[in-house]
């Protein structure tokens, strides 16, 4: 047995990661790959030769990509192991897009190269671009390509790898509490329904755009956006420069899709809706939506009906695609949108935020200790779409919680940002539940002009909302491990 | 003599006949609260009187109602139930009936009486300064508070001191002060203690809790006596060194001054108000067994050590920060002397004011918004466990950061068993679940409280730093309820309401407010004949 576990360590490379690496590096090639053909086609001869040189780039990319990935490793996959996986797919796909996004020459410097593509790969859609639209063809591509793909990879890794390969996954955050084995049986089955579900929307959604009277370009782009709940947009006012109710209620009905629960929508697809139901989570998701929506539409606003509607898919999906200025509207309205941010998305979705879920499961909490309060004696378990949920598991919401406003905390505070306090709080919380739009004054707004600091921390807080904190922190923890066994020992017995 | 025959005829037969007064915990322990106001009363209608204001009879009339209704209702009835949500119930139920009826003397001197208001909103004024006064919150309405050489005040002194009173009563807390006489209630006043007690656990400085209230109460008189001496060499008159000592060692930041403290413009009172307000931000029990037992206690409680790292840090960073953007007059000294007050009056959650009027250097809502964010988390933050501070406690907060660490362990290793630690010593699970639980019912009442205060009108930014600092009883606010402007212009009359509802929820600490409604349910459903009696 020992022998055995010798010979099979002695085989392979040393950890887990150069794989996940491999593939963010090809996967940021390949959106490079594509932004560059689609630059090629579409942008002037001006933009050729850096067109060209991200087209080098994307493939090399992808070739590396390819190389590592094909390295295999003798490690086993701990939870420890997979959270670092997950970060280092990641950071391979963003190290492609920052070099991409630089190498264009149309970002004033390269800590803004980094910030667009920290904020497009993490889905949260703040920019240092006050125009967009001045952009070429290939960037604005990359700028929602990159968030389409790590939407995916969200989905394919917290929904379907890790649950299907990795021994105790379940309570992993991103997981739902119960029906994986309907969704997830193998890891080829999840990919192909997930990924069949993803593109089902997207394709759907592009349809509808293009039907609705936007141009291909923009019909494209604005539905990889809002099925990823990126929000990054073409133009400087988002959706709201078309001025059209149906490409408003066909966003709308994006963002409330895309920041749904993927399980559900599967549970919806095969008539299971006595499931679709039961679930607590999508209860909550959509008595939020519709309360949320009459207190935007009469809550002292002079939005539309269409307009409140995009507003609060936009925040409750944590997508921030805008369509109208509600900054400027009661401050009721803009509290209801900004706690709706705060809650954020279902849980098993490309939304982020703090997830419907655990809201619910807190709440449940709060009740019933007040119950407990009023009845020493009683004793009482709390249900979750029907289902008994373990005290550990609601120890770990707690702490998640607690782990969240720290988070929040921290990045609010150390931002240093020419902003009212209300401002720096909205960005603070667009960060880090990467919704990607602020409150500055009576302007609502995506376009940020941040310092070289401001974008360092930015940068990271639009990553722990990501990639929901734990995976980075302990990744972060691992290298410092790491780093500490480089150090030389000291010999037994030299300090004596 | 009928006392003397009743006890002869009990030595005789060893017989004793039934109480005829009714049993009713809540009505007991509230008359006595009420009773225990009227002195204060008393000595606020002396001081009306000496500095030549008309409210003195006024100030007698109420106190004379305190009395007779307190006595009445102490008289009346004896303790019955003493169940945990029975002590909740007196304890949130005492709180309320004094802070609404203490709005009765600001009522009778007409105290909020101002053009084109009616007889209501001066009603609800006097209601929420009155709660904000005895919840030690510091938030105020009262928008004719004098300057220092102003000669004829509207407002008389003895009003003044009756305000600057409610907080000081406050502070320590009433109920702390009703144990001190009702030796009846036995093992039980721990729970009183603990339910009106700030922080997650009461100390326990005695063997009997009603010992630990009376230390508890003569350490507070003295630390008050103390900080008016102080004041006074200061350079503050006896009547400002005494009314501002209240407020200070109440943590509760009335003052008797439009400015606030600003009004004096003297380097040294900031002084003595800084050490002041962290001594009363700091836990009592341990400023007692610093008198009584250990020089070391300070330095080896960890809640005292990160108190003192929070009020260090915060007010570095906002110097720093203040200097390098060159946000104030004065460079240097001037962001040190703004940055240390302020931190020092959010992180005690007094709320006393060091600027010198609006657009001054300690007008704090005039700078960036880094600071303010700082503020704005020593608001959630507050004071020590055990103090008479606000917030949701040091304690607390590093209790939540252990248990994220834990999170973070458990996350990497599955099956690790973690226990959550501060220092050396491993917190009990209860403990923590308590405090999550807490920390938890106060998010959600941040978040209803923030709607439902902007739904009734209150602008973003007040409205989020007003619900903040009214449940951390903080005083003022952002925006226009800042700290050289009142709460009258930054938010309607309804919005008040809910904020002063806010205050007497975070005064005592959630629970004890959620629960004030179930003991009288209980009672009648008891009452209500059963279904099948027959």
């Amino acid at each position: 047995m020992v022998a055995n576990e010798s010979v099979r360590r002695s085989a392979g490379t040393p950890n887990v990661l150069p794989l996940p690496f491999g593939i963010g590096l090809g996967t940021g090639g390949i959106c490079v790959t594509a932004s560059a053909v689609i630059g090629l086609l579409a942008d002037g001869d001006e933009y050729s030769q850096a067109r060209v040189g991200e087209l080098i780039l994307g493939l090399v990319s992808i070739l590396s990509g390819f190389a590592l990935a094909r390295l295999q490793s003798n490690q086993a996959i701990t939870r420890a192991a997979a959270m670092s996986m997950f970060v280092a797919g990641w950071v391979g796909m963003n190290a492609v897009a920052v070099a991409a996004f630089w190498l264009s020459g149309e970002l004033a410097s390269p800590l803004d190269a980094v910030f667009e593509a920290v904020s497009a790969s993490t889905t949260t859609g703040y920019t240092t671009v006050a125009d967009p639209e001045q952009l070429s063809y290939s960037l604005r591509f990359l700028r929602v390509a990159m968030p389409w793909a790590t939407g995916l990879g969200v989905l394919l890794v917290s929904m379907g790898v890790l649950p299907a390969a990795v021994a105790g996954a379940e309570l992993l955050p991103e997981r739902h509490l119960r029906g994986r084995r309907q969704l997830v049986t193998t890891v080829r089955e999840a990919v192909r329904n997930i990924l069949g579900l993803y593109l089902l929307l997207t394709g759907a959604l592009i349809i509808g755009y293009l039907g609705a009277g936007m141009g291909v370009f923009d019909g494209i782009t604005y539905a990889l956006s809002t099925a990823s709940t990126g929000g990054m947009a073409n133009h400087a006012d988002s959706i709201g420069h078309f001025d059209s109710a149906a490409i408003e209620w066909i966003a709308a009905a994006g963002m409330v899709a895309a920041g749904g629960n993927l399980l559900v929508v599967w549970w919806a697809i095969r008539g299971r809706l006595d499931s679709v139901w039961k679930s607590t989570e999508l209860r909550l998701y959509a008595s939020l939506l519709v309360l949320g929506f009459l207190a935007v539409r009469f809550g002292g606003s002079d939005l539309s009906t269409s307009d409140s509607a995009v507003a609060i898919s936009s925040m409750l999906s944590t997508t921030g695609l805008r369509s109208a200025n509600w900054a400027a509207s009661s401050a009721f309205v803009q509290a209801t949108l900004l706690v709706a941010g705060g809650i954020g998305a279902m849980s098993g979705s490309v939304g982020s935020g703090f997830r419907q879920a655990r809201v619910a499961r807190i709440a449940l909490e709060v009740r019933r200790s007040l119950q407990h309060l009023l009845s020493p004696n009683r004793q009482s378990i709390i249900r979750v779409d029907g289902v008994a949920v373990k005290e550990g598991s609601l120890a770990l919401t707690y702490g998640y919680l607690w782990m969240h406003a720290f988070t929040l905390a921290g990045v609010s505070t150390l931002l240093y940002v020419d902003l009212d306090v209300i401002g720096t709080l909205t960005f603070a919380l667009g960060l880090v539940s990467n919704i990607g739009v602020l409150v500055n004054g009576d302007e609502l707004q995506s376009f940020v002009d941040p310092s070289g600091w401001t974008e360092v921390v930015a940068s990271f807080g639009m990553l722990l909302g990501r990639l929901s904190i734990y995976p980075v922190l302990l990744t972060v923890a691992g290298i410092g491990r790491w780093l500490s066994r480089l150090r030389p020992h000291r010999a037994i017995g030299a300090g004596s | 003599m009928m006392l003397e025959r009743r006890q002869e005829s009990r030595r005789k037969t060893g017989f004793t006949a039934p109480s005829r007064r009714i049993p009713a915990t809540v009505t007991h322990i509230c008359g006595l609260a009420l009773l225990a106001i009227a002195p204060g009363l008393l000595v606020s209608a002396i001081v009306e009187f000496i500095g030549g204001g008309e409210s003195g009879w006024w100030l007698i009339a109420c106190a004379l109602i305190f009395g007779i209704v307190g006595g009445g209702m102490w008289q009346g009835t004896r303790l019955g139930d003493l169940a945990l949500r029975t002590v909740f119930a007196s304890v949130a139920w005492s709180w309320m009936l004094v802070s609404v009826l203490g709005a009765l003397p600001f009522i009778l001197a007409r105290t909020f009486e101002r053009d084109g208001i009616s007889r209501w909103v001066e009603i609800a004024d006097a209601v929420f300064e009155s709660v904000s006064g005895y919840t030690c919150t510091g938030s105020t309405v009262l928008t004719t508070l004098p300057s220092l050489n102003e000669n004829d005040p509207e407002v008389g002194k003895g009003i003044l001191f009756y305000r600057q009173l409610t907080q000081w009563y406050g502070g320590m807390g009433f109920v702390q002060l009703v144990i001190t006489v009702l030796p009846a209630l036995g093992s039980k006043a721990l729970g009183f203690m603990g339910a009106e007690a700030p922080g997650p656990t009461a100390d326990r400085l005695a063997p009997r809790a009603a010992d630990t209230a009376k230390i508890l109460w003569k350490l507070y008189i003295g630390g008050t006596l103390a900080i008016a001496i102080a004041y006074t060499a200061a350079g503050m008159n006896l009547y400002d060194g005494f009314a501002h000592a209240l407020t200070t060692a109440a943590t509760g930041g009335f003052s008797t001054y439009g400015n606030s403290l600003g009004e004096f413009d003297s380097i040294s009172i900031e002084v003595v108000a800084q050490v002041a307000m962290l001594f009363g931000g700091s836990n009592w029990a341990l400023h007692w067994l610093f008198l009584t037992k250990s020089r070391r206690v300070y330095a080896e409680d960890h809640e005292f050590r990160a108190y003192l790292a929070i009020y260090v840090v915060c007010t570095v960073a906002i110097t720093a920060i203040l200097t390098a953007g060159n946000e104030i007059e004065g460079g240097f000294g001037s962001a040190l002397r703004s940055a240390s007050f302020n931190v020092a009056s959010m992180a005690s959650s007094t709320g006393f004011g060091n600027a010198q009027g609006a657009q001054s250097a300690g007008d704090f809502v005039l700078w960036s918004s880094t600071p303010l964010v700082i503020l704005l988390l020593l608001m959630v933050v507050g004071g020590m466990s055990g103090s008479t501070a606000g917030g949701t406690k040091v304690i607390r907060s590093r209790v939540l950061a252990a248990v994220s660490h834990r999170t973070l362990a458990v996350a990497r290793q599955p099956r690790a068993v973690v226990p959550v630690k501060l220092g050396r010593d491993v917190v009990p699970e209860r403990v923590v679940t308590q405090v999550s639980l807490f920390m938890m019912a106060y998010s959600a009442l941040v978040v209803g409280g923030f709607l439902l205060v902007t739904w009734l009108g209150g602008g973003t930014e007040a409205s989020i730093a007003g619900v903040i600092g009214s449940l951390g009883n903080m005083g003022p606010a952002y925006g226009d309820a800042g700290p050289t402007a009142t709460f009258q212009d930054a938010f309607p009359t309804p919005a008040r309401m809910v904020l002063a509802f806010l205050m007497l929820v975070g005064r005592l600490e959630l629970f004890a407010v959620l629960l004030m409604f179930a003991a009288p349910r209980r009672a009648l459903r008891r009452v209500k004949p059963h279904k099948h009696a027959f």
